[in-house]
């Protein structure tokens, strides 16, 4: 069973994303802020993938991907992002390709791209 | 044009919210970004064209709608409608009906539109960066990641004025 880090500041969000995944056998870890998800990638050992929303209310996720990729290297990612504060999808994507590699989705999705994106996330 | 006219115009830098090395930093990067799409001849591929195939080259088969198209570039419906049906005529992509939604279709990539992608004008410039030593190009990724977010939460009424030129 694959262990999935959620981590979006939309609870409603997060809901659905678990949704998707319950079924498919994914054991799903919800987190609402970048701080709360990084400790939780610190601490939990476990996890197989971490599915982040980029543009949260906070802040936005590029130091958590920033320090995903310098300390779990080989953790996939998927990033999912509808666009930001007067920015596209195009340049959220671009400026997360420019920390490292990582799976993107675009919102609005459907469980089958999201199921998708996890399984073939490369590194 | 009067002395009188030309004071006036050379001190009118002094109020603008930049100074001049900035300024020229900007303008050579209008010239870096204008001069990778050089060609502006009809049968070239345009800047948004290229957009677009590079999109249908890495997107979810279901996400490949000119609707998902337009949505993450940013644009509406009908530019990026025309500059489909431009890459359409020039056998680049072809359009299928979506398995997902029979009333949308999808924009594939022929295979010539997959070959085409090979001499994307961007690559040169990429392969600059991909020169520059590493510590180098970390920087320049950081300050041109800066420079977007600053653009995208900046609005008119709070632009800081630096006037040291």
């Amino acid at each position: 069973m694959k262990r999935i880090l959620i981590v979006d500041d939309e609870p409603e969000m997060r809901k659905v994303i678990v949704r998707f995944l319950d079924g498919d056998g994914f054991d799903c870890v919800e987190s609402g802020s970048l701080h709360d998800a990084m400790e939780i990638v610190k601490n939990d050992q476990k996890l197989d993938a971490v599915v982040l929303d980029f543009w949260l209310k906070e802040a936005n996720a590029l130091p958590l991907l920033k320090e995903l990729r310098a300390n779990e290297p080989g953790l996939p990612i998927v990033i999912m992002s509808g666009g930001g504060p007067k920015v596209s999808i195009e340049i959220t994507h671009l400026l997360a390709s420019v920390v490292g590699k990582f799976r993107f989705l675009q919102k609005p999705f459907t469980r089958a791209d999201l199921i998708e994106a996890i399984g073939i996330t490369e590194l | 044009m009067s002395i009188s006219n030309t004071k006036k115009i050379q001190s009118l830098p002094e109020q603008r919210p930049f100074n001049r090395s900035a300024k020229a930093t900007a303008l050579l990067l209008e010239r870096i970004v204008l001069g990778i799409y050089r060609s502006r001849q009809s049968n070239e591929v345009q800047q948004l064209q290229w957009s677009i195939l590079r999109y249908l080259e890495n997107a979810a088969q279901r996400q490949k709608t000119i609707g998902q198209i337009a949505s993450y570039l940013g644009l509406t419906h009908a530019p990026v409608a025309r500059a489909v049906n431009v890459l359409i005529e020039r056998k680049l992509v072809a359009k299928v009906r979506n398995p997902n939604d029979g009333r949308s279709q999808i924009v594939s990539l022929t295979s010539e539109g997959l070959k085409i992608l090979d001499t994307d004008p961007i690559h040169g410039i990429a392969a600059e960066i991909t020169q520059l030593p590493v510590d180098v190009r970390h920087l320049l990724n950081d300050l041109l990641t800066d420079l977007i977010m600053k653009e995208s939460s900046e609005t008119e009424g709070d632009r800081e004025t630096n006037s040291d030129s």
